[in-house]
């Protein structure tokens, strides 16, 4: 078989010229994991199902992450605020080792990372699963400080609690306005299942009031079943507004609670939601795996960087061409990464990647719609596979609806101890 | 089904399975029988965790949901195999998610899937 000599060869001349793979062998390499979200987290626990001899390290500021996911479901007043927080104890049980720092930089050459406690580590193969940050100043007016205004609340934490505080003290017959932001960024259908919950939320208790978006887009995902569902269950509460209609803001005036539109139209608020364009997250530039979109391009086949050799970038900090910017995807995405990992640093054939992806959004209590898509690899691109990528039927039956909702809450459940235990 | 054929039945899904396994990975076939394996494994744990997504870690539901989400692990390989197809042939009345999923897996896959989840535990890759 000569095909396989050669392969044997070509290992075999791998192994030789790089150390991590010679190591690897020796059964103790490294993989240093930036990121404790859907993405990184759940590299770091299936790198050490499929490969327990690799000492894995997953550095990650919050000792609780609180999800995006869900996070909207809080905002309303429908979800505590614990349970939309994970800890890392299972993760420490699975045999990871845990890091609550901030990883500050990274040097390539050395194969080191440094984090904010002045702790070097060093790594053979380094993952980097950072999400995203806002770019500041990106929209006029709009930096950190007009973020303590008129909060985005797209990284989910303190910004999240400012805004339902907001909403909280808002009076009925106000006006909540949320600016929306053009492709890509996190979480597609994010902005319209938070629309659809504050909505929810002012019909209960301020049925006065009015939902103001602002959109630098035509269109969106689930557009339909969102613009449906509002009219069914909110009549004229919500108002959208699209880029056609001067929907796109281009100047934030965070002290007066005010914004301004392409073609000059000013809008008031009592609630200011800001959602501003986005970028990889901060570290992710620091190792150079990102490109001039500011987002980090990568191999389809095991997520690896096409900038940097030994680093793999996933979730929302990555390039992945049709895949969403969703939690569920970086989970998947992280089952890929590992699964490449643990081949590759034993010697092992690369297994071939697949993923999946399913997004629910809830419009209301007992109705919910999804979107799903299968993707593959097809030379270091991804595609998705034919007829896999769709939305729920419009006019669909209630039963339909309610349907959707249960599995999106056992979605979040189970995707919850899939990657952090709970 | 009397017992002695849903064994028949079941073996020979088993090596329909295996057989659409080796078929769809050449290069695996060619390689050593250890390595051949341990692809195989790896390959299929990385498909099933597509599923265990939302099915659990597993394939199993964590508790206290609200049952929408069926386990997975431990039915037999016929019967998530037959629900399967019928997901993707849209045979499945009521269904939500699961007719545009498995339109992303072929036959190979899906023979695989209903034989790693039919495991009583999660095999090791």
């Amino acid at each position: 078989m000569p095909r396989l000599q050669r392969r044997q060869l070509l290992a075999s001349a791998a192994a030789l010229a790089a150390p991590a793979f010679v190591r690897a062998q020796g059964a103790s390499a490294r993989v240093v994991v930036v990121g404790g979200g859907f993405g990184g987290a759940t590299v770091a626990r299936y790198l050490r199902r499929w490969a327990p001899q690799i000492q894995v390290t997953l550095v990650e500021p919050a000792e609780r992450f609180v999800t995006c996911p869900f996070s909207n479901h809080y905002l309303a007043g429908l979800r505590r605020w614990d349970s939309i927080q994970h800890g890392y104890d299972g993760l420490r049980s699975a045999g990871v080792q845990v890091v609550h720092a901030h990883a500050k930089d990274v040097d390539g050459a050395r194969r080191q990372l440094r984090l904010d406690t002045g702790q070097v580590l060093h790594w053979d193969r380094l993952v980097l699963s950072p999400g995203v940050d806002m770019r500041w100043g990106a929209l006029e007016g709009y930096d950190q400080a007009a973020a303590e205004l008129a909060p985005h609340a797209w990284k989910a934490g303190a910004q999240t609690q400012l805004l339902r505080r907001q909403l909280e003290a808002m009076p009925d017959g106000g006006r909540f306005v949320m600016v929306i932001p053009d492709n890509p960024f996190r979480c597609p259908p994010g902005p319209y299942e938070r629309a659809s919950l504050v909505a929810h939320y002012l019909k209960r208790h301020k049925p006065r009031s009015k939902l103001l978006l602002l959109d630098a887009k035509n269109n969106f995902s689930k557009k339909e079943l969102f613009l449906q569902g509002w009219k069914a269950l909110y009549g004229d509460l919500v108002e959208w507004i699209s880029l056609a209609q001067d929907g796109q803001v281009v100047r934030v005036d965070a002290p007066a609670l005010e914004v301004e539109t392409a073609f000059g139209a000013r809008h008031k608020a009592d609630v200011l939601n800001v959602i501003p364009p986005q970028k990889a997250g901060l570290i992710a530039e620091r190792a150079g795996v990102t490109d001039a979109s500011g987002w980090a391009p990568v191999r389809g086949e095991n997520l690896a960087s096409e900038r940097v050799p030994g680093m793999h970038v996933l979730g929302d900090a990555a390039l992945a061409g049709p895949i969403p910017k969703s939690g569920f995807a970086a989970n998947n995405q992280g089952k890929v990464v590992a699964a490449a990992l643990a081949a590759e640093l034993s010697g092992r054939p690369a297994p071939t990647a697949w993923y999946a992806n399913t997004c629910y959004s809830l419009l209301a209590p007992g109705y919910g719609i999804s979107v799903v898509g299968v993707y593959r690899a097809q030379d270091g691109r991804l595609i998705d596979l034919p007829h896999s990528v769709g939305v729920s039927p419009l006019d669909a039956p209630p039963a339909h609806r309610a349907a959707e909702a249960r599995q999106g809450a056992d979605w979040y459940a189970a995707i919850s101890a899939d990657i952090w235990g709970g | 089904m009397p017992l002695a054929l849903a064994t028949q039945a079941q073996a020979a899904i088993t090596s329909i399975a295996f057989t659409a396994l080796a078929l769809t990975l050449p290069c695996a076939a060619q390689t050593a029988a250890p390595a051949a394996a341990a692809l195989q494994n790896l390959d299929t744990a990385l498909l099933a965790s597509n599923c265990t997504t939302c099915h659990g870690p597993g394939g199993q539901p964590p508790a206290g949901g609200s049952g929408s989400i069926p386990a997975l692990r431990g039915q037999g390989s016929a019967a998530l195999l037959e629900r399967m197809q019928a997901f993707k042939a849209g045979r499945v009345a009521g269904a939500t998610v699961m007719p545009l999923l498995m339109q992303g897996y072929d036959a190979a896959q899906m023979q695989a899937l209903a034989q790693w989840f039919a495991q009583p535990a999660e095999a090791k890759p």
